[in-house]
C-alpha cells in the first residue's frame, strides 16, 4: 500500500495505519456497493416509477459501477504512481450520483415504508461513498501534474477518516437496535456531513489555487481575463439567472445593471500611479457600498453554495459576490498604496462610502415627499377644490402613484424594500381604499410580476397579495343552549353555550342577526382555565381583527364580536377545545323588536317583551331622538331641535357659515352635491342633511387633531340615534352648557356604550395580548385614514438588542476600514 | 534547564478549550429565558425579519414568511456555539479577544436563520425536514467553528498552522 508522507501530527499517523486506512478506503465503498443493492431489493415492489422500464438496465449497472468504484479504490491505493485525473473525476461524479439517486428513491418511492428508507440511511450511503469522493481526490492532488500536496488535500483526508469513524458508531449505535439515544444518532451523522462538506470547500479551492497559479504563469493576460470576469462577467451573468430564477429576490432593475458596469469600469482599469489616483481611489469606494450590499445579501447562503452548484450547475454564480467583493478588496488595497496621506485617504474613503446611501436617502424622500400627499389626498378628498382634486399635477401624480405600486406590490429586495418603506410609509401600508382609487384613477395594475417570484412564498403566501396574511382557521357554529338573563328589562343579557369542537385548533364564527333597533352594549367571555368572566372591551373595528386573528395563530383565548350594520354581525370564540361560554348585552329601546328572534348561526332567540314605555317615541311613532346641546357663549341662529335617526326627517338646519366651520359647511355642501350625505357633529349638536340617492356617510370633525374621524356606516340610522338618545339623557342631567366639541368618535362610543359598525367588542386573556391591543389602539388613533393599521408592527415589548448588535457591526467594519487604510506610505 | 516560552502541549489546550467550553455552556445554562432570548435571540430575529421584509411580532419573536411561520425561542439561541467559539479562543491564547464570540454567534445564527427560513419552503413536509434542518444549523455553526479555529492557530509570521510547526 502507498506509503503516505511523513508528518507529526498524531491523527494523520493513527490513520495512516493499514488497518485503519483499509477500513476507511476498502470496507466502505464496499458498504456502499451493498446499500446500492439494498436499494434495488427494495425498489424491486416498487416498479411504477418512470423509470422502471430503464430501471431494468440502470440499477443493475449501477450497482457494477459501485461495486468496480470500491473495489478499484482499494487497487488504486496500492498503484506506485498517481492514477488518471478522469478516472478520479468519474468516481467523484458517481459518488455523487449516488446521493442524489438514494435522496430520489427516498421521495419518489413512497409506499417504502420509513423504516427501510430512514434519514440515517441516507446519510449512512452519503458518508459511505464519501471515502471513494476524497480517495479520488486525495490522488488528484498527488498528481504529479497538479504539484505537491498542499494543507486543504491534508485537512481533507484527515476529515474524511473522522467521518467515517463517526459513521461507524453512528451504525453501530442504529444497527444495535436495543439501545434509545434519541436524536445521537442523526446529529452525528449530520455532523458527518458537515465535516465532509467542508473537506470538499478546502480541497476544491485548494485545486483552484493550484489551478490559478498554473495559469498565471503560462498565460500573461490570464489575471485581466479572471479581473473581467470576476468584475463583469459573473455579475452580469448572474443578474441574466436572476431574470429566470429570481432569488434571493428578485434584481431585475435598471439600477442594478447599471452599477454593475459602473463598478466594473471602477475596477478593470489598472491601478493609476499618479494622475487620477485620488479620483480613482474615490470612484472605488463609491463603488464598494453596491458591492458589499451584495455580498452580505448571498453571505447567508455561501455555505449552500455547493448543493446549489451540484443541484444546478449555474448555482457558482451564487458565489459572484463573494468573488467581486474580494476582487474589489484588493483593488482598494492597490488604490491606497498609490496615496501618501492617510488623511486623504480617509477622508476619500468617507466620502466615497457615503455617495450611494445618501442617493438612496435622498431617493427615498424624494418619494415620501410625493406619495404622501397623494395618499392622504385620496384618502381624504377635499370637495371644496372640485372632485377629482389633488395636491400635484395629473403627471406628478401618476408618477406617485406608480411609485406607490411598486412600493406595494413590486418586488422587494432585502433590507433596502424595508428602509423605503419604514421612511416612505412610517411602517404602515396604503388602505385598501385609497390602492382601489388610485387603481381606478391611474389605471395601474396589481398583478404581480408576470415572470414570477419563485422565491416570493418567502415573504407571503402563494397567490395573495403581499399586504394580507390569510387566516385559515377551521371554524364551526353550533350553539349547545342559549339563555336569556334579565327578561323583560331594556337591558337583558344573552347567555350562550358554544359546543365543543371535534377537530383540534378550531374557532366558532356565527353571523349573527339583530332586530332593528337592538343594540349590544357588551360581551363577556368565561376563560376555561380558572372559570373567570372576562369583558370585552370596544376596540377599533380594524385593531380587534388584527389583534384576534394574531391571538387565534397562537391559540390563546379571544373572542370577537363585530356589527357590519345595524341588523348584521358575527361573533368568533376561539378556541373550542372545550364547551364555551359567552354572554352579550343587548339594550332594548321600546318592546317592538322583542317579536323579532335574534339569530346566532343557526340558533334563534326570541326575547320577552318589555313592559316600559318607549321613553324617545315620538308621536309619529317613528324612532327619532331629540336632543339639544346648545353653546351658551355663540347661540347658533338655527332651530334648537335636531332630529337624527329616524326614517323622516322632523327639521333640519343649515350648518353655521363662520369659521373655521365654513370649510366644512362646504364640503357638506359639495359632498351633498355628488349625491353623497354628510352630517356633523358641532356642539353635539347632530345635524342631518337631506340625504339623495342609495347612501349618505357622516363624518364627525375634531379640533384636535384637525381630521376627519371615521363615523358609522350609512346604513345604521338606529345606532346614530342611539347615540344622540345617550348623549341627550346625559345633557339633559349636565347643568354646564359649555362646548363639547372636540368629541372623537370612539369617546363618543364609549360614553354611548353601544357597540357601533366602525368598531368590535374583544376579549383577550394575558397582560401582554391587553399590552398589544392597547398599542395598536394607540396606533390607529394617531395613524392617518389613508393607512392600514393592521399592517404596522407591534410595538416591541421587550428590549431587543439590535441596536446593540448593530453597534457592534459598526465597530467591526470600523476595524475593517481601519485594517484596509492602514497601508505603508511611500 | 526547560524553556519557559515553549507552547503548551496540544493536549493542555485542548483541555482548557472543553473546561472553558463547558463553563460557558453551564453558565449559559443557567440563565433564565428573560436574559437569553433578550441577549441571543432578538437581534437575529430582528434582522431575519427585516432581511424578508416582514415584521416581526413581539415579544414572540415570530415573524410569518409564506404559509410559515417562525418562531425564535431559546433552542435557536446558539447558546452552545457561544462558549464553543470562546472556548476556542481561550484554547488558543487569544484570551482578549474572547468577548468577540458573543457578536461572532449573534452574526452566524442570523445568517443561518435565514438560510434556514428561505430553506423551509423547499423542505417541510419532506421526510428529510428535521434533520435537513439540524444539518444547515451544523453546517454554519460547525464551519464557523472551523474557521474560527483556523484563523486561531494561523500564525502569519510561519505561514502555517501550529500542527505543521
Amino acid at each position: 500500500m502507498e506509503k503516505l508522507p511523513e508528518t507529526t501530527d498524531p491523527v494523520r499517523t493513527f490513520l495512516g495505519r493499514r488497518a485503519v486506512f483499509a477500513l476507511t478506503h476498502l470496507v466502505c465503498p464496499l458498504c456502499t456497493t451493498g446499500l446500492v443493492g439494498y436499494l434495488i431489493w427494495l425498489g424491486a415492489d416498487a416498479a411504477r416509477t418512470p423509470l422502471s422500464p430503464l430501471g431494468l438496465y440502470l440499477w443493475p449497472a449501477l450497482l457494477c459501477a459501485s461495486a468496480v468504484a470500491a473495489l478499484g479504490t482499494g487497487g488504486l491505493f496500492r498503484a506506485s504512481r498517481g492514477a488518471g485525473v478522469f478516472l478520479l473525476s468519474g468516481l467523484l461524479l458517481l459518488a455523487f450520483c449516488l446521493i442524489f439517486l438514494f435522496s430520489f428513491v427516498h421521495d419518489a418511492w413512497r409506499d417504502i415504508p420509513d423504516f427501510a428508507v430512514g434519514t440515517l440511511e441516507i446519510y449512512l450511503l452519503f458518508g459511505m461513498s464519501l471515502p471513494t469522493g476524497m480517495a479520488s481526490l486525495w490522488w488528484l492532488s498527488s498528481c504529479p501534474i497538479v504539484g505537491e500536496k498542499r494543507l486543504g488535500a491534508d485537512m481533507a483526508a484527515t476529515i474524511a477518516a473522522y467521518v467515517m469513524l463517526v459513521l461507524f458508531g453512528s451504525c453501530f449505535l442504529r444497527l444495535g437496535a436495543f439501545i434509545s439515544l434519541g436524536e445521537l444518532p442523526t446529529l452525528l451523522v449530520c455532523v458527518a456531513i458537515a465535516l465532509a462538506f467542508f473537506a470538499l470547500l478546502f480541497h476544491t479551492l485548494w485545486l483552484a489555487a493550484l489551478g490559478h497559479r498554473a495559469l498565471k504563469t503560462r498565460f500573461p493576460a490570464y489575471g485581466f481575463c479572471l479581473r473581467v470576469l470576476t468584475v463583469a462577467g459573473l455579475p452580469l451573468l448572474g443578474l441574466r439567472l436572476n431574470s429566470h430564477i429570481p432569488f434571493p429576490a428578485d434584481f431585475q432593475n435598471i439600477w442594478c445593471y447599471l452599477l454593475v458596469a459602473f463598478c466594473a469600469l471602477t475596477l478593470l482599469p489598472p491601478t493609476c500611479e499618479r494622475r487620477f489616483v485620488r479620483l480613482q481611489y474615490f470612484v472605488r469606494w463609491a463603488a464598494f457600498p453596491f458591492t458589499l450590499y451584495f455580498f452580505l445579501v448571498f453571505l447567508p447562503f455561501l455555505p449552500c453554495a455547493a448543493l446549489a452548484i451540484l443541484a444546478l450547475g449555474a448555482g457558482f454564480l451564487m458565489l459572484a459576490p463573494t468573488f467581486l467583493l474580494w476582487t474589489h478588496v484588493h483593488a482598494l488595497q492597490e488604490s491606497a498604496k498609490a496615496i501618501a496621506s492617510r488623511k486623504t485617504k480617509v477622508l476619500l474613503a468617507l466620502a466615497g462610502l457615503s455617495l450611494l446611501p445618501l442617493a438612496i436617502v435622498a431617493a427615498t424622500e424624494r418619494d415620501r415627499a410625493i406619495v404622501r400627499p397623494l395618499v392622504e389626498a385620496v384618502g381624504r378628498p377635499d370637495f371644496t377644490s372640485g372632485r377629482d382634486a389633488l395636491p400635484m399635477d395629473e403627471a406628478a401624480a401618476r408618477r406617485a402613484a406608480k411609485k406607490l405600486f411598486d412600493c406595494e406590490f413590486g418586488h422587494t429586495i432585502p433590507l433596502l424594500s424595508l428602509y423605503r418603506e419604514r421612511r416612505i410609509f412610517d411602517g404602515l401600508h396604503p388602505s385598501q381604499e385609497v390602492i382601489d382609487a388610485l387603481e381606478a384613477r391611474f389605471g395601474l395594475s396589481t398583478d404581480e410580476n408576470p415572470s414570477g417570484d419563485v422565491f416570493g412564498a418567502l415573504t407571503r403566501p402563494a397567490g395573495t397579495s403581499r399586504r394580507r396574511w390569510q387566516s385559515t382557521t377551521p371554524s364551526q357554529n353550533k350553539v349547545a343552549a342559549v339563555e336569556v338573563r334579565n327578561a323583560g328589562t331594556r337591558t337583558p343579557t344573552l347567555a350562550f353555550t358554544l359546543e365543543k369542537s371535534p377537530s383540534p385548533n378550531c374557532q366558532f364564527s356565527a353571523p349573527l342577526h339583530l332586530a332593528d333597533g337592538v343594540w349590544i352594549t357588551g360581551m363577556r367571555l368565561k376563560l376555561p382555565k380558572d372559570g373567570e368572566w372576562k369583558s370585552a372591551t370596544r376596540r377599533d373595528r380594524r385593531v380587534a381583527t388584527w389583534v384576534y386573528e394574531n391571538i387565534v395563530s397562537s391559540s390563546r383565548d379571544p373572542a370577537l364580536l363585530t356589527l357590519d350594520s345595524s341588523t348584521e354581525g358575527r361573533l368568533k370564540v376561539f378556541p373550542l377545545d372545550e364547551p364555551r361560554e359567552v354572554e352579550i348585552d343587548l339594550l332594548m329601546p321600546t318592546p317592538e323588536w322583542c317579536d323579532v328572534p335574534l339569530v346566532l348561526g343557526d340558533t334563534e332567540v326570541r326575547l320577552p317583551g318589555i313592559p316600559e314605555p318607549p321613553a324617545f317615541e315620538d308621536e309619529r311613532k317613528a324612532v327619532a331622538i331629540c336632543f339639544v346641546g346648545a353653546d351658551a357663549t355663540k347661540p347658533l341662529p338655527n332651530a334648537d331641535l335636531y332630529v337624527c335617526g329616524g326614517p323622516e326627517i322632523a327639521v333640519t338646519a343649515e350648518p353655521p357659515a363662520e369659521p373655521p366651520y365654513a370649510k366644512e359647511a362646504v364640503n357638506a355642501k359639495r359632498a351633498h352635491q355628488f349625491a353623497r350625505g354628510y352630517a356633523y357633529a358641532h356642539g353635539l349638536r347632530i345635524a342631518r342633511v337631506d340625504y339623495a340617492g342609495d347612501g349618505w356617510s357622516r363624518r364627525m370633525q375634531s379640533e384636535a387633531p384637525r381630521r376627519p374621524l371615521p363615523l358609522l356606516e350609512p346604513d345604521d340610522p338606529w345606532q346614530l340615534g342611539a347615540q344622540a338618545w345617550q348623549l341627550a339623557e346625559e345633557m339633559g342631567h349636565r347643568k354646564d352648557k359649555s362646548r363639547l366639541f372636540v368629541s372623537p368618535i370612539r369617546q363618543l362610543a364609549e360614553r354611548c356604550r353601544v357597540l357601533t359598525s366602525a368598531e368590535a367588542l374583544i376579549v383577550v386573556e394575558t397582560e401582554q395580548q391587553e399590552r398589544a391591543l392597547a398599542a395598536k389602539d394607540a396606533l390607529s388613533r394617531n395613524a392617518d385614514l389613508a393607512f392600514d393599521i393592521t399592517q404596522a408592527e407591534t410595538p416591541h415589548a421587550t428590549n431587543c438588542s439590535a441596536p446593540e448588535f448593530l453597534l457592534v457591526l459598526l465597530f467591526a467594519l470600523a476595524l475593517l476600514l481601519r485594517r484596509i487604510l492602514r497601508l505603508p506610505s511611500r | 534547564m526547560s524553556s519557559s516560552t515553549s507552547p503548551p502541549p496540544p493536549s493542555f489546550e485542548m483541555t482548557r478549550g472543553l473546561l472553558a467550553a463547558l463553563g460557558l455552556r453551564l453558565l449559559l445554562w443557567a440563565l433564565p429565558d428573560a436574559a437569553i432570548i433578550p441577549l441571543f435571540c432578538c437581534a437575529p430575529a430582528w434582522l431575519a425579519a427585516a432581511w424578508f421584509n416582514v415584521p416581526l411580532e413581539t415579544p414572540d419573536l415570530a415573524w410569518q414568511a409564506g404559509d410559515a411561520t417562525f418562531v425564535m425561542a431559546r433552542s435557536c439561541s446558539g447558546e452552545t456555539f457561544c462558549a464553543l467559539a470562546a472556548a476556542v479562543l481561550i484554547a488558543g491564547r487569544r484570551w482578549r479577544w474572547a468577548w468577540a464570540a458573543y457578536p461572532l454567534t449573534l452574526a452566524v445564527n442570523t445568517l443561518r436563520v435565514i438560510a434556514a427560513c428561505a430553506c423551509a419552503p423547499f423542505i417541510e413536509g419532506t421526510r428529510l425536514a428535521a434533520a435537513a434542518h439540524l444539518g444547515l444549523g451544523i453546517l454554519f455553526f460547525l464551519g464557523a467553528l472551523l474557521a474560527l479555529s483556523f484563523l486561531n492557530f494561523w500564525r502569519p509570521h510561519h505561514g502555517k498552522t501550529a500542527r505543521n510547526d
